[in-house]
């Protein structure tokens, strides 16, 4: 009896990566921007992160009524992402409500992990945006003041660089590369951003794509039709990578499993769509920054860009031969 | 023959069990654009209310009279001229909240739910049975205006009672920072979704179908 | 035959008595509704011009103007009705002058702007700025009056809007000429000078030769750049080409744009009252 066929159904092949080992992974992705938003923002920026993952890791425990407060990771993710890209010093209850929102409206009225729409982290922000647009844009980013950790960074505030030009050219590329630039805490650093962005991609988790797609045609647009205030046109293409949000939204946010296409063509699109959004409004539209808004219009027509780059399937049989 | 319902049934069904916002999401328009403060709310779900009872009982008493070709025509007359008359009366007696309602009033005409019970129910049923069909449709729908009109002003406004400044009472203190997401259309939609959520589940525990 | 006769007298039994019905019900409520609208108004001369005795409507493109008079047959005061594009939809509102062409009164009549973020251009604080001012006064965001951090677009938009009129009303009623700008007067020469765009002030140099702009250079500006690319260079090429400063100013950064026209106009402007 020994030699008895054990038939199952697929899938036959699984593979070691769990959500915790894929979310794990993530935070140690996430950790230079953290280190880094800490150096240059001090313990607020600390405070704003804590208090953003206990939230949304306390929110999703309560919504699944479970005892174990880390569990698969997801919602710390969450969390930290959304602490990522928020400014540095908000009011305490505008980070407890967003990072609710995020695991709530973002992702648990959907079904839970898997099968929400949009980027969580990201709803979570559009929902502060909207609601406290004064808090989220305009002259309200401190400066950052490198290894002050206990500095007030609130005392001095102005526009980021997308805002007003003059803020733009009193920092140049390699200041902006390092981080050391008013905005949301986790997005000035492009080089912190890059390193978790590297460990990402050695993982496997993350493909060239989204990230390819997203900062080349933000680079191509800045250089088109940037007005090249920045120096020249390379250099205004490059100040649009630089400036806000791309880099951690191409990185982290457009190239999260759930919400963006699964097929290679698929995510090709995707990554171009969400820096033509980001162009379009940086440029033409009535806000300085689109990522998010971009990100989540992308997220929401993700079904679509699957359904018509579903790749060819070969050995079939023509069906009216 | 079908057992009749009787007449408390005909009246409660429209509040609970048919409602027309919170169960059929009828007449979803004004449901979205008015409701970012009670007094709007409470008002427009009233003047539809209104124009549902009078349409309900008119098209009734003529079911017999219309032809069944041009009934919807004749239906559609029927809603409009009582939707100009609230309107007219509105703007006469009532400018503040004429204002606030603003082209949700005469959008009422188009209203399915007034249509629906009209078609559906009215052109079908006795005048008493239609009149408190309407009533309790009426009733459901101003309901349902009422309890997302106060989830979206207090949360999107910290107020109630407003915009008015000599009724409006700020809930918060002067201090408080409204969630404006809610006091705007697409914060419409999340409280929408939201209250449908929290009514299913008050549905379900309590086995209303 | 008779089923089509009988489907047409049905429709036009039941579109007579709704015709019937609502005519029976406007008669009654039309004069509510006039004589409300207009006591509304009259309330609002009243408060803005105790000497109210009667009023003259005019239009100015679209604008509207009423001129009040007091018993004596002098002119005490103009009210204003405009409309102005803000963030969303058209703001509708009043603007109370007196005699001097003194802003005394500022009524926002109707406005579709963001709840909690530009419906500030509804309260007190943000008009009680302009009451007082004059086509004297720059009417400039962050010189005398202030626009609002978070609410620029709509905040802005009242302010150019009455600046405007300000100016549109001193013309026509109050007999105070503005300059026209005679190209051919000037004298060769760079010129410099200032007006007000979306965020502060924009400052022009302007080159003239033999009668006609030759060039014109934006030396300082605090507008948005993603904005301020769509009005230059394209708005002094404009006026150069065309050597008017009636530019058709684009949507979108027409703040910008039209701070830039005001700027070379304030530039020559000095010069020929100084002839």
């Amino acid at each position: 009896m020994d030699k008895k066929l054990v038939v199952s159904s697929s899938p036959h092949i699984r593979t070691i990566e769990s959500v915790q080992s894929v979310m794990t992974d993530v935070l140690i992705a996430l950790f230079p921007a953290a280190l880094m938003a800490v150096l240059l923002f001090g313990y607020k920026a600390l405070l704003t992160m804590v208090i953003s993952v206990v939230t949304a890791m306390a929110v999703e425990a309560l919504w699944l009524r479970k005892r174990d407060l880390f569990s698969d990771g997801s919602a710390a993710v969450t969390g930290l992402l959304f602490a990522m890209v928020l400014p540095p010093a908000p009011p305490w209850w505008l980070v407890v409500i967003g990072a609710a929102s995020s695991i709530i409206i973002g992702k648990q009225v959907f079904g839970g992990i898997g099968y929400n729409i949009f980027n969580p982290a990201l709803v979570g922000r559009a929902v502060v945006v909207m609601s406290w647009g004064a808090r989220m844009a305009g002259p309200i980013w401190p400066q950052p003041q490198p290894f002050a950790f206990t500095a007030d960074i609130s005392a001095v505030t102005m526009a980021t660089p997308l805002a007003a030009q003059q803020e733009a050219l009193s920092y140049s590329l390699a200041s902006m590369f390092i981080g050391v630039m008013p905005g949301c805490l986790g997005e000035t650093s492009t080089l912190a951003l890059l390193l978790g962005g590297a460990w990402l991609y050695y993982k496997g988790h993350i493909d060239w794509r989204i990230p390819g797609g997203f900062i080349g045609t933000v680079f191509i647009f800045g250089l088109l039709f940037g007005g090249a205030f920045y120096g020249g046109p390379f250099e205004t293409g490059l100040f649009h990578v630089l400036a806000g949000g791309v880099m951690i939204g191409a990185i982290f946010m457009a190239t999260d499993m759930v919400t963006t296409p699964v097929t290679a063509n698929g995510r090709l699109i995707f990554g171009i769509g969400c820096g033509l959004i980001t162009m379009l409004i940086r440029l033409w539209g009535s806000m300085p920054e689109g990522v998010t808004f971009a990100i989540l219009i992308m997220n929401g027509v993700t079904p679509i860009i699957d359904n018509f780059t579903i790749p060819r399937q070969f050995g079939g049989v023509k069906k009216s031969a | 023959m079908k057992h009749k319902p009787s007449y408390w049934q005909e009246f409660t069904k429209g509040i609970l069990k048919e409602n027309p916002v919170l169960v059929a999401l009828l007449g979803m328009c004004p449901v979205l654009g008015v409701t970012a403060f009670v007094v709007n709310g409470v008002g427009m779900g009233l003047a539809a209310a209104a124009v549902l009872i009078a349409s309900n009982l008119v098209v009734s008493l003529l079911r017999n009279l219309i032809p069944p070709q041009v009934r919807i025509p004749c239906f559609i007359v029927v809603i409009a001229t009582f939707v100009t008359i609230i309107e007219m009366v509105l703007e006469a007696f009532l400018p503040v909240l004429y204002e606030a309602l603003g082209v949700f009033v005469p959008l009422i005409v188009v209203n399915c739910v007034i249509l629906g019970r009209a078609e559906a129910f009215a052109s079908k049923n006795k005048p008493l049975r239609a009149v408190l069909d309407g009533v309790g449709s009426g009733i459901g729908f101003t309901l349902a205006l009422l309890l997302l009109s106060l989830v979206r002003e207090i949360i999107g406004q910290g107020t109630i009672l407003g915009p008015d400044p000599e009724t409006v009472i700020h809930l918060f203190g002067a201090d408080f920072e409204p969630m404006i997401l809610f006091a705007q259309p697409a914060g419409a939609f999340i409280a929408l979704g939201l209250l449908l959520a929290v009514v299913n589940s008050v549905y379900k525990r309590f086995n209303i179908k | 035959m008779r089923e089509i006769l009988k489907l047409s007298i049905t429709l036009a039994v039941v579109g007579l008595v709704s015709a019937a019905l609502l005519s029976g019900v406007n008669n009654v409520t039309a004069p509510i509704i006039a004589e409300r609208q207009e006591s509304e108004y009259r309330e609002a001369l009243e408060r803005y011009f105790p000497d109210f005795e009667r009023f003259e409507s005019q239009q100015i493109d679209n604008d509207y103007f009423d001129l009040i008079f007091d018993s004596s047959d002098r002119l005490v005061g103009v009210m204003a009705t405009v409309g102005q594009q803000g963030y969303d939809g058209t703001i509708w509102y009043n603007l109370a002058f007196d005699g001097e062409g003194k802003i005394v009164g500022v009524r926002i009549i109707s406005h579709t702007e963001t709840p909690g973020i530009g419906d500030i251009i509804a309260t007190a604080e943000f008009q009680e700025q302009f009451i007082g001012k004059s086509f004297a006064d720059p009417l400039i965001p962050g010189e005398d009056v202030d626009i609002v951090t978070g609410a620029t677009i709509s905040t802005a938009a009242v302010i150019t809007s009455i600046r405007r009129v300000v100016n549109v009303v001193a013309e026509n009623f109050l007999g105070y000429e503005t300059l026209v700008i005679d190209l051919s007067a000037l004298p060769d020469g760079i010129y410099q000078g200032s007006a007000p765009g979306m965020v502060g002030l924009i400052t022009v140099e302007v080159e003239v030769a033999g009668g006609r702009i030759t060039r014109i250079d934006v030396l300082d500006h605090s507008e948005t750049p993603t904005y301020f690319i769509e009005s230059y260079p394209l708005i002094p090429e404009l006026i150069i080409a065309g050597q008017s400063f009636d530019i058709d100013t684009k949507t979108g950064a027409t703040l910008s744009a039209k701070g830039i026209v005001d700027a070379v106009q304030a530039a020559l402007a000095a010069n020929v009252g100084g002839e």
